[in-house]
């Protein structure tokens, strides 16, 4: 390094030499480096703005320019730093050294995502989008808690059933047709406090990319969406510790290298600290208990250049205690109930580079969720618990034939097993002790997919997947009637199957189809097709699942879930990829849709196929997005028109809903319209607003009344047909944070935001309350219907 | 076991609501949606017959719009009556429009067959499906507890006594329970008129001219209260709660217990009412259902008709609640006013909510 600056110093006194007869050059010379680590940059551009000329610096971040003696403006960029402009007086020979600060606004388009900034128009899937934490961050957070589940809702497409309802319904899917995994791993519970946040930490997130259209074939189980979060990577170089105080949760988190640039880690978690607003609270819930906490955990192991190990951890555990005396209810024996769920998961990922073209990617995957409600009251002492684990191994390789052929191979290999409900009751309890069969079963799967550049416009993804399911015993296998209705106690044969048997299969092919044609720069049409199979169902027949909901497997009595979607979409970015705008289409069809008998009792149903209607369902709609990228004002606008609707129609008329005819599902909202806007004047500050707008969801209202035994009973006719008032908020935040460039011991930062800004009473839930001395005979149930203010306080060592 | 269950999602669906109130998120706000109409009304039949000593009862009404203004009419002068098996015929005689019982010598038989027969005065016929006669399991005992807790937002407490029965479940499985209370009052006024004097209004009470009692039943919260015996089959079942008898005064409290037998058809009848009136259209809460019962039209098979007719074994028991125990005062109901003057006495009107008829075990 000090040779070649000798060098060139040399070469720059000679050329002052020799220009030097005429009139004297000097020369500017100096380094660029990057503020945060001091790191050479290579590659920056300096251009000195009055005479025009410019260079760019070496690979040691070294540049020499000559020039004759006098006061200069120079400007030094580089993409991905913000550009410094300064005056510079050169006389002799002038060296300079200048750090330039990363531009976090780049940083999302050129670091964290490493594809091209035009990669919505020149990559072959579409429906999928990509949401970095950069970005989830800066959307007004409801109390402070940065949720990436929340943050989905602003892209179209995504709907839920109501603020505070777990899950997300993507496309008209129900909420188990969504594949979320962690790093891999599958999670089965995505929310705490029963669905007021989201179980994925923050402040270990990488970025998460919804799959929602053309989904490719090496995901595959769920019918709907694939929701792929990535934890970050930890950090190579130096050890940090960070942590935030919120209302709702506390955060922290270390991370670091165990052995430098060997072994890394990272581990953050999130304890809620919310019990004392219950005992703000009136004296009646001073007894309530509602606590939440996780750890996520990931350890990469970089054996060598080419095996690299990662591992992920996740435990997140939900605590509530009930008094009873807060419950107003005739069946409460119990003095205190208690609820606690867990989810518990993690992979092992062995990435093996064999040579530049071929890649191969093995993992080990395990997940399990548990619930357990308990009573501790002696009589009526009970625990009450349910499973379910997801173990998987599977292993993908990618090869890049040539220039024009990408090929993916993979196989993957399920192994699940649920145990419904089983109640132990306690030692002087009067409750029985029951064990539902468990539910044991294979999904074994292998795909191919080419990626094939057809031509200079033209691009195909071709892909096929086949899923296997197997059912294995024991069990005690219903077989019914064909003549009548499926009723509790109405099947016809008991057929004990062994452990060990397989007694079931369903299997099909899966293709999945995605073309891109390049119309022009930055214009292309996109158009995909997929099929999807899926063998496990979350079963519950209220509006939103409860944590305690049922999971199933499918069996001779319930078949998969099979939805088959076509998508057309046009996409044009513009300005140099500045704004993106984007159109698509979409039209599935859902084959054995699952929806439920009136009157379903689902928990505890040995043969829960009795309570199971399978049917059609049919969704359609139209996506629109604006996104603008780059600036000082980022964000986006969509708008989604949706429908979803299912029918379920039988010989009989006990097994049929709203009579056989298309009804809307619970989560249908034709119109939804969503706007987001970041402005980031500089690196310490921004400012984000926030508007949602959607039509509020079928309801089923009651069409008279009846008196029975005094009591007022609603009758009802027919399913979803009416709606409950449409949803409109507006959302503000504003982040402050500390200048990254500077060297700090300590970087602290604050988050202010205000949720729902014009108080806006938007109906959660519309109920009818028979009351003779009122007027009034319907109500809304607003929650969150009146302006939050948070304020959350971050820092890192 | 579904007891269990429903009591963890209603405990759940608790837990949310308190979630929302506690961090003070909610608030609840009159909405009036467009008021949706039946195209025809409905017949709704409610009725039993025990094995217990009659009159039993069984009320005719037709839907009505579901609005606090809307009435539900009443089906009267119909031809009502029960068959048994062997095809003997019992009439029910109507009390009063819409209500029709059998004389108190009517005893349903134990593993009889028995089914109801309506003709509506249009000439429309109806019948249920027939329901036969379970032996009911005596009740144990019979307890209250006091208890009091403060009502939020204000600086008054609910003071009562909960009403508990032990019972035990036989051997068999496939034991359905449902209970009903009915309190008797002795009241001193049958008439209250209100009389404006200036801006406020003054209640002049004029006294009974017979013994009068006011009936109580639920009729508002969980009122119909239903029990498997799915998941404690052969076991006790301890300390259900039956009702909550108000601290209001150091008077006795008499109220009359029944414990009744139920098929499943109507237990699962019972029980998607019971869910039906708990269940508010919240998003824990379970798709509404509608509840058909066991009746047909016998002129039209596609008309709809709601209702059950259950034939059950029963057993009744009076319980007194000695009020003298409650903690401090009682939460004392204002009392009319004796008018000036010599006022006149006012008849006791046979209704659902008053008789003349001496409470079968009253002794005081």
């Amino acid at each position: 390094m000090f040779r070649n600056l000798c060098m060139c110093v040399l070469l720059c006194l000679l050329a002052s030499q020799v220009q030097g007869q005429s009139k004297l050059v000097h020369s500017l010379t100096g380094y660029i480096r990057q503020a945060s680590n001091r790191e050479p940059i290579s590659g920056a551009t300096i251009f000195i703005q009055s005479s025009r000329v410019g260079t760019t610096t070496g690979k040691d971040g070294f540049f020499v320019i000559p020039i004759e003696a006098g006061t200069y403006p120079v400007r030094i960029s580089h993409v991905g730093f913000v550009s410094q402009t300064m005056t510079i007086n050169v006389d002799k020979l002038t060296l300079i050294n200048v750090d330039l600060v990363e531009d976090t606004q780049y940083l999302e388009e050129v670091v964290i995502q490493t594809e091209a900034p035009d990669k919505n128009v020149r990559k072959v899937e579409l429906g999928v989008t990509q949401l970095s934490i950069k970005n989830i961050r800066r959307i007004p957070a409801f109390m402070g808690e940065v949720d990436v589940m929340r943050s989905l809702l602003l892209l179209p497409g995504v709907t839920s059933v109501g603020e505070g309802a777990t899950g997300i319904n993507v496309r008209g899917g129900s909420i188990d047709q969504n594949l979320v995994l962690l790093d891999d791993a599958p999670l089965f519970n995505t929310s705490h406090l029963l669905g007021f946040f989201s179980v994925f930490n923050p402040d270990v997130v990488r970025d998460l990319t919804l799959h929602r259209g053309g989904i490719a074939p090496a995901y595959g189980g769920r019918a709907s969406s694939v929701l792929d979060i990535k934890l970050k990577e930890p950090e190579t170089e130096r050890w940090s510790v960070y942590g935030g105080i919120g209302i709702v949760s506390s955060r922290a988190g270390v991370e670091g290298p165990i052995i430098k640039k060997k072994l890394t880690m990272l581990a953050a978690t999130r304890l809620s600290v919310n019990d004392f607003l219950f005992k703000l609270g009136p004296a009646n819930l001073n007894g309530t208990r509602a606590n939440f906490y996780d750890l996520t955990t990931k350890l990469k192991w970089q054996l060598s250049e080419k095996h690299t190990i990662t591992g992920t951890g996740y435990y997140g555990r939900d605590l509530f205690r009930l008094p009873a005396d807060s419950l107003s209810g005739v069946e409460i024996n119990a003095s205190s109930t208690q609820f606690d769920y867990q989810s518990l998961a993690g992979t092992v990922r062995w990435n093996y580079f064999i040579n530049p073209r071929m890649n191969l990617n093995t993992t080990a995957i395990w997940s399990q969720y548990r619930t357990e409600t308990s009573a501790p009251d002696s009589a009526n002492q009970f625990s009450l618990v349910a499973s379910i684990r997801h173990e998987q191994i599977k292993s993908d390789l990618t090869f890049a034939v040539n220039e024009r052929h990408a090929v993916q191979v993979g196989i993957s290999a399920i192994d699940y097993f649920v145990q419904p409900n089983t109640l132990t009751p306690g030692r002087y309890s009067n409750a029985l002790a029951f064990t539902l069969p468990t539910e044991h079963a294979y999904e074994l799967a292998a795909y191919v997919q080419d990626e094939w550049k057809v031509s200079e416009s033209t691009a195909l993804m071709a892909g096929l997947r086949y899923s296997a399911f197997l059912n294995e015993g024991p069990t005690t296998l219903r077989t019914y009637s064909t003549e009548l209705p499926r009723l509790p106690g109405t099947a016809i044969a008991l057929t004990p199957e062994a452990a060990g048997t397989i007694y079931n299969t369903y299997g099909g092919l899966e293709p999945r189809l995605a073309l891109r044609v390049n119309l022009s720069e930055g214009r292309s049409i996109k158009v995909g097709y997929n099929r999807m199979r899926q063998y496990i169902h979350l079963v519950s027949n209220t509006t939103a699942a409860l944590p305690t909901s049922r999971w199933l497997l499918s069996n001779p009595n319930i078949k998969p879930q099979i939805a088959d979607q076509l998508s057309v979409g046009y996409f044009a970015n513009g300005k140099q990829n500045e704004y993106e705008a984007s159109a698509e289409v979409y039209y599935k069809t859902l084959t054995n849709a699952i929806d439920y008998r009136d009157g379903a009792s689902l928990q505890r149903n040995p043969a829960p196929e009795t309570d199971l209607l399978q049917g059609s369902g049919q969704a359609y709609g139209l996506e629109m997005l604006v996104r603008k990228n780059k600036g000082a004002w980022t964000g986006w606008v969509s708008y989604t028109f949706s429908r979803t609707f299912l029918t379920m129609n039988s010989r009989f008329p006990d097994e049929r809903v709203n009579n056989g005819l298309a009804y809307p599902a619970n989560f249908d909202k034709p119109h939804t319209l969503n706007a987001t806007a970041t402005y980031r004047p500089s690196l310490r500050f921004s400012l984000s607003l926030n508007f949602t707008y959607s039509t509020g969801r079928p309801t089923t209202q009651p069409y008279g009344r009846a008196r029975i035994n005094n009591v007022v009973v609603p009758i009802y006719v027919n399913r979803n047909q009416e709606r409950i008032p449409d949803y409109h908020r507006l959302d503000f935040s504003m982040l402050f944070e500390q200048d990254p460039a500077k060297k700090r011991k300590v970087q602290q930062s604050w988050n202010f935001a205000i949720y729902n800004v014009y108080a806006r009473k938007n109906a959660y839930s519309v109920f009818y309350r028979y009351d003779p001395r009122q007027f009034e005979d319907a109500f809304k149930l607003s929650i969150f219907g009146t302006i939050f203010p948070s304020l959350t306080y971050n820092v890192r060592f | 076991m579904n007891n269990l269950m429903n009591f963890a999602k209603r405990s759940l669906r608790v837990l949310t609501h308190l979630l929302i109130y506690s961090l003070m998120l909610a608030c609840v706000t009159p909405y009036q949606p467009e008021t949706k109409s039946l195209p025809n009304k409905i017949l709704i039949v409610d009725g039993y017959i025990t094995n217990q000593q009659g009159p039993h009862q069984v009320s005719l009404t037709y839907s009505a719009d579901y609005t606090n203004a809307a009435l539900n009419l009443r089906a009267d002068k119909a031809t009502v009556y029960v068959t048994d098996s062997l095809g003997k015929r019992q009439d029910f005689i109507e009390v009063s429009p819409g209500i029709y019982r059998t004389p108190a010598s009517f005893t349903g038989i134990t593993g009889q067959r028995y089914k109801l027969n309506i003709t509506l005065t249009d000439g429309r016929k109806y019948e249920s499906v027939p329901e036969t006669i379970k032996p009911a399991p005596p009740i144990l005992n019979i307890y209250d507890e006091y208890t009091q807790k403060p009502i939020p937002n204000t600086k008054t407490f609910d003071k009562g006594f909960n009403i508990y029965l032990d019972t035990k479940d036989p051997v068999t499985l496939g034991d359905y329970y449902r209970w009903k209370w009915t309190n008797f009052e002795s009241i001193q006024y049958c008439d209250i008129r209100s009389v404006r004097q200036g801006n406020s209004y003054i209640d002049y009470g004029y006294s009974c001219c017979q013994s009068c009692w006011d009936i109580h039943t639920c009729t508002s919260g969980n009122c119909v209260s239903t029990k498997s015996d799915e998941a404690i089959n052969g076991n006790a079942i301890s300390k259900q709660l039956i009702l909550r008898a108000p601290f209001e005064s150091y008077s006795r409290y008499y109220v009359e217990i029944e414990q009744l037998s139920l098929s499943r058809s109507a237990y699962t009848y019972y029980k998607t009412i019971e869910n039906l009136t708990s269940s508010n259209g919240g998003i824990f809460d379970a798709a509404p259902a509608s509840v058909r019962g066991n009746m047909r039209s016998l002129t039209d098979p596609n008309e709809l008709v709601f209702g059950y007719f259950s034939a059950a074994g029963a057993q009744k028991l009076p319980y007194v609640v000695d009020r003298t125990r409650g903690q401090g005062t009682p939460n004392i109901q204002p009392q009319p006013q004796v008018p000036p003057g010599l006022p006149p006495c006012a008849a006791c009107v046979e209704s659902d909510y008053r008789t003349r008829i001496k409470p079968r075990w009253w002794t005081f």
